[in-house]
């Protein structure tokens, strides 16, 4: 049970303003940070760290230090110094994988973003019918593996005898050329892309959206803010935190696709649709040349670091919290 | 203060000393390492697929010898990562059907000369250290030649149905076409995006393939020009689709769809098409010639026995199942060709289909046989690689990202850097 | 008026929406219960012409799938449990406190999605084997556990409620500690069970570490059980299509029942305005 100070005669909600006041000023106060505030979140991240070592940074390690060799995940590795990155630096394949990889990102992150959160949108209204059953249906895609889906998408879209080229024949047009054509192949990536992820990013946009206290939005409908005004006005800017996570993620993501790609299309046609991944397994791991892979992995990290960081920058600048 | 502090940390406690125990409950579900009296393990993939050859034998031997072994159906890509981590961990199993021997546990293969002589064992198939046997092919596979059977008598033509009327690329293609125009089907020949296949056709146009001289440069032969830039004319996406080269289309659906004429893969369809087509008639025929008679063959995959306290009953199990009545049985049941000489299979269907592939491996010339020792000598080097250059220098070709000159340099310089020389 | 014009309008684009999810599910399932033969016959059709469970059958005569569901959901079960406290403490500590190492672990917790994880492979089964966590349900639980995405989730869902609510609480004298456990963690409700949810549908679907670390068949989870479906050189479709849909069911049944769990949480985080 809480004892209310009280100062001074004030009343309680006086009394606690002031002591909060004092409070703050205490912390305020250069190296008089209370022990507890250093304890707690260092007690609160302690596991996290112990994983993190044993998890991530010890293997990382063994992998930097395999990009200064000649590893070939046999035998012992001989130290060559940074040849691999120098001849990293200077394959032009990679410089072409890279911007296929930035492109593709630079278009599935708007793209997953407005579909998740318009879905949200949708699911969290209490103007449409059927959000139950929509729900599901929403989510069963995030639920099949790669391989799957890589051979469902490859039967609706096949350039040869897809349902898709079939309606479209049926219907007096040519069939489209899905899977020999660079441009409509990397549609297909994101098309197939997005509805695999949506599911994801929409339950992250619900959680966020449900926790807007319904009182701020009635308050703005009395006030005759407009639905659209409403939805950009206060929605938009409390999901701020949500939507930096979700762009971040999917930034990520996109930079790091692999799988659903080599399923859907092995990065055809030929290697036009080749991204980051797929290269650093093509040259390094299937030339059994781990030291160049990890290199090219390293040099991943960093880009990808440096794109968190751009993106947190934003954040904080932004940041109502 | 320090009242509230207590339960909430004690709740952090409780909650971490769950954690601990669970983890290790957890981990104490790990099994112990292999002893003796447990079943023998024997790692390998899609025999379920397969008809299940392994599984059937490993039931008889138990029926005859008390002895268990296990069949451990693990996924193909994943065989050699399992394997090679059980080495590392030392926890290997008892046997292993493997693509290629590993330098990594090549050291803990077993000896098994001893098996091999006085047998029909097909030794050149093997994986050797020095003069010692370290692995027994498993079966044999080659590339082989299917069509559409319906389709060809639809359009009335032809095709060779003896050794003495085989036929050359020209007249295979010239045929296929017509039966192409007179039927209304979309493709005429579809190939498995693979250098395996291909390689039939090198051989057939007289390539002599890619080979390193006593350096270790690889170089190849100008016939090997002429058969890419055939292939390539075929892949005018009306003859060929090109989406399979270039995209990873699946031919084998495409085939079985009945809207393609012709399809080279492989021996171990006829097992599957036997149940999966259903509508239309296919047929097994002569792979066509050019300069040469050929079709590329090898050891599907090599039997390993791993040293380790199960040596002994392991060994005696593959000494009992390369038995010419036991291992005619494992290749009935799955439908493989023999890896061993002068056994009678009787397939249980399509036993003409098999004919000619052991007729096309007859006459296939000693360039086929050569290559694959190379890989195999190789292999013995400790030198592996998992990448295809040849097929995805083609590849690149075919899209038009590169010259028939450039693809087979590359391919010369990738096999030179990752192989280097024979020794 | 303009209420029921928005309800018929938003109603018809969700399910136009919902329909293009659905068509290759549909077709996914429905070839499902195609005989092999029938799978990729001419002109193709959406429903089977001949319905048939035998690719069903077999899936089920050929793993035992009672078994691996045991073992995945022991697995995931306990990880995702782990992982969402865990998750919520580390999101906790970078949310609503301040200093620079905290900043800078939170970097080092992102920085672990930016490397491919088929890249440290390698080196993870190194650490695994020498941790004595290999062959062991353990030695694929605690690898799993850290998950950026996790500790993002809840960072980004703590900074959402207001710094008074720690504030008052830390006024009312009930310790860091107490202010975690029986206020932001209740709090965060919704999040936790949708990171539970991720959490456990990773776990289901996960090859990776099981691939890695077991090696006794009967420890097998599912994928990895799977995934042998595919051979050398030919794929059983109607098993692997069959196997799939048996293995999706588990995860549809779990969201449809906690699924509430998310949308019935109309929390106003405490506030009284």
């Amino acid at each position: 049970m809480s004892r209310t100070n009280t100062v001074d005669g004030l009343s309680a909600e006086t009394s606690a303003l002031v002591i909060k006041g004092r409070r703050a000023r205490r912390v305020r106060r250069p190296g008089q940070r209370s022990t507890s505030l250093v304890l707690a979140p260092l007690s609160f991240i302690a596991v996290a760290v112990v994983l993190f070592a044993l998890f991530f940074v010890w293997p990382g390690a063994l992998g930097l230090w395999y990009s200064f060799t000649d590893y070939t995940g046999v035998g012992t590795p001989d130290f060559i110094g940074a040849e691999n990155y120098v001849e990293l630096a200077q394959d032009p394949d990679f410089y072409v994988v890279l911007g296929r990889t930035l492109l593709y990102t630079v278009l599935s992150v708007p793209l997953h973003f407005v579909a998740a959160l318009g879905i949200a949108v949708l699911l969290t209204s209490t103007a449409a019918k059927g959000k139950a059953p929509a729900r599901i249906i929403f989510f069963l895609p995030w639920l099949i593996s790669p391989i799957v889906a890589g051979v469902i998408w490859k039967w609706l879209f096949g350039e040869n005898f897809g349902m898709v080229n079939f309606i479209i024949e049926l219907a007096g047009g040519t069939g489209l050329r899905w899977e020999t054509d660079p441009t409509l192949a990397l549609v297909l990536i994101l098309i197939v892309s997005t509805w695999g992820g949506t599911a994801f990013n929409m339950l992250l946009f619900i959680a966020a959206i449900r926790n807007i206290p319904r009182s701020y939005l009635e308050a703005a409908q009395l006030d005759g803010a407009g639905g659209w005004q409403r939805f950009t006005r206060i929605v938009l800017p409390l999901l701020r935190p949500t939507s930096f996570m979700v762009v971040l993620l999917t930034t990520i993501g996109s930079m790091k696709e692999f799988a659903m790609v080599q399923a859907l299309n092995g990065g055809g046609p030929g290697t036009s649709n080749m991204f980051i991944v797929q290269y650093i397994y093509r040259t390094g791991f299937e030339r059994a040349d781990v030291g160049y892979a990890s290199a090219a992995s390293m040099v991943l990290m960093v880009i990808l670091i440096v794109i968190a960081i751009i993106q947190m920058r934003f954040d904080k600048r932004n940041d109502l919290a | 203060m320090t009242r509230s502090i207590k339960p909430a940390l004690r709740l952090t406690f409780a909650v971490a000393a769950v954690a601990v125990s669970a983890t290790t409950l957890a981990a104490c579900g790990g099994s112990s390492e292999a002893g003796s009296d447990e079943p023998l393990q024997f790692f390998l993939s899609g025999d379920a697929n397969q008809g299940g050859g392994y599984a059937h034998m490993a039931q008889k031997y138990e029926e005859e010898t008390g002895v268990k072994v296990e069949i451990v159906d693990i996924a193909n890509d994943d065989l050699s990562t399992k394997l090679r981590n059980a080495a590392q961990a030392d926890d290997l199993p008892a046997i292993a059907r493997v693509g290629a021997v590993d330098p990594v546990w090549r050291g803990a293969a077993s000896d098994l000369t001893d098996i091999t002589e006085g047998s029909g064992i097909r030794t050149e198939l093997s994986d050797w250290d020095g003069d010692k046997v370290i692995s027994l092919p498993s079966d044999i596979t080659a590339v082989g030649l299917f069509i559409n059977k319906t389709l060809f008598d639809e359009a009335g033509v032809a095709y060779p149905t003896s050794e003495d009327d085989i036929w050359t690329w020209d007249e295979y293609v010239a045929a296929v076409k017509e039966v192409q125009e007179e039927t209304g089907t979309s493709y005429g020949m579809v190939m498995d995006k693979s250098s395996h296949r291909l390689k039939s056709l090198f051989y057939e146009f007289g390539s002599d393939y890619f080979q390193p001289d006593d350096e270790g440069t690889f170089s190849s032969n100008d016939d090997t020009k002429r058969a890419l830039e055939f292939f390539n004319e075929l892949n005018d996406d009306s003859f060929m689709p090109r989406s399979v080269w270039l995209s990873d289309a699946d031919g084998n659906a495409l085939f079985k769809s009945g809207d393609v004429v012709s399809y080279v893969s492989g021996s171990w369809q006829i097992a599957d098409f036997a149940v999966n087509i259903t509508d239309f008639e296919w047929a097994s025929v002569y792979m066509p010639t050019e300069k040469e008679r050929a079709t590329n063959y090898g050891n599907a995959a090599s039997i390993v026995v791993f040293d380790g306290p199960q040596q002994e009953a392991a060994y005696d199990f593959i000494e009992w199942l390369y038995e010419p009545e036991n291992y005619t049985e494992l290749s009935e049941t799955s439908s493989f060709i023999p890896a061993v000489d002068g056994l009678e299979i009787e397939y249980a269907s399509h036993a003409d289909a098999f004919d000619i592939y052991a007729q096309d491996i007859a006459a296939s010339p000693a360039i086929v046989g050569d290559i694959k020792s190379m890989e195999l000598q190789y292999g013995a080097q400790g030198v592996t690689t998992e990448g295809d250059p040849v097929r995805d220098e083609t590849v690149k070709y075919l899209n038009g990202e590169q010259d028939v000159d450039a693809t087979i340099e590359n391919i010369n310089a990738q096999f030179t850097d990752q192989l280097g020389a024979l020794e | 008026m303009n209420a029921k014009r928005w309800g018929i309008g938003s109603t018809i684009v969700l399910w136009l929406l919902a329909l293009g999810f659905l068509i290759p599910v549909a077709w996914f399932l429905l070839s499902s219960f195609k005989p092999g033969s029938e799978l990729f016959s001419l002109p193709l059709t959406l429903f089977p012409k001949d319905w048939t469970v035998s690719g069903y059958e077999t899936a089920w005569n050929r793993f035992d799938f009672a078994r691996y569901f045991l073992n995945t959901s022991i697995v995931a079960v306990v990880t995702t449990v782990l992982t969402v406290l865990v998750s919520a403490m580390t999101g906790y500590a970078f949310a609503k406190y301040h200093a620079w190492w905290l900043k800078a672990f939170f970097i080092c917790i992102l920085a672990t999605t930016m490397l491919p994880t088929e890249v440290i492979m390698p080196s993870s089964f190194a650490v695994v084997r020498d941790l004595g966590l290999y062959n062991s349900l353990a030695g694929i639980i605690v690898p799993s556990i850290i998950t950026a995405t996790g500790i993002f989730m809840f960072r980004q869902y703590f900074k959402t409620i207001p710094d008074e609510l720690l504030e008052a609480a830390r006024i009312d004298g009930v310790g860091e500690f107490g202010a975690f456990w029986r206020i932001m963690l209740p709090l965060a409700r919704p999040i936790a069970v949708v990171l539970a949810i991720f959490s456990f549908q990773w776990r289901w679907n996960d090859y990776i570490w099981p691939l890695i670390v077991l090696r006794d068949p009967s420890q097998y989870t599912l994928q990895v059980a799977l995934r042998s479906i595919v051979g050398a050189d030919n794929v059983d479709w109607s098993v692997l299509l069959s196997a799939s849909v048996i293995s999706l069911i588990p995860m549809v049944v779990l969201f449809a029942i906690f699924q509430r769990q998310i949308m019935n949480a109309d929390i106003n985080s405490g506030l009284k305005d």
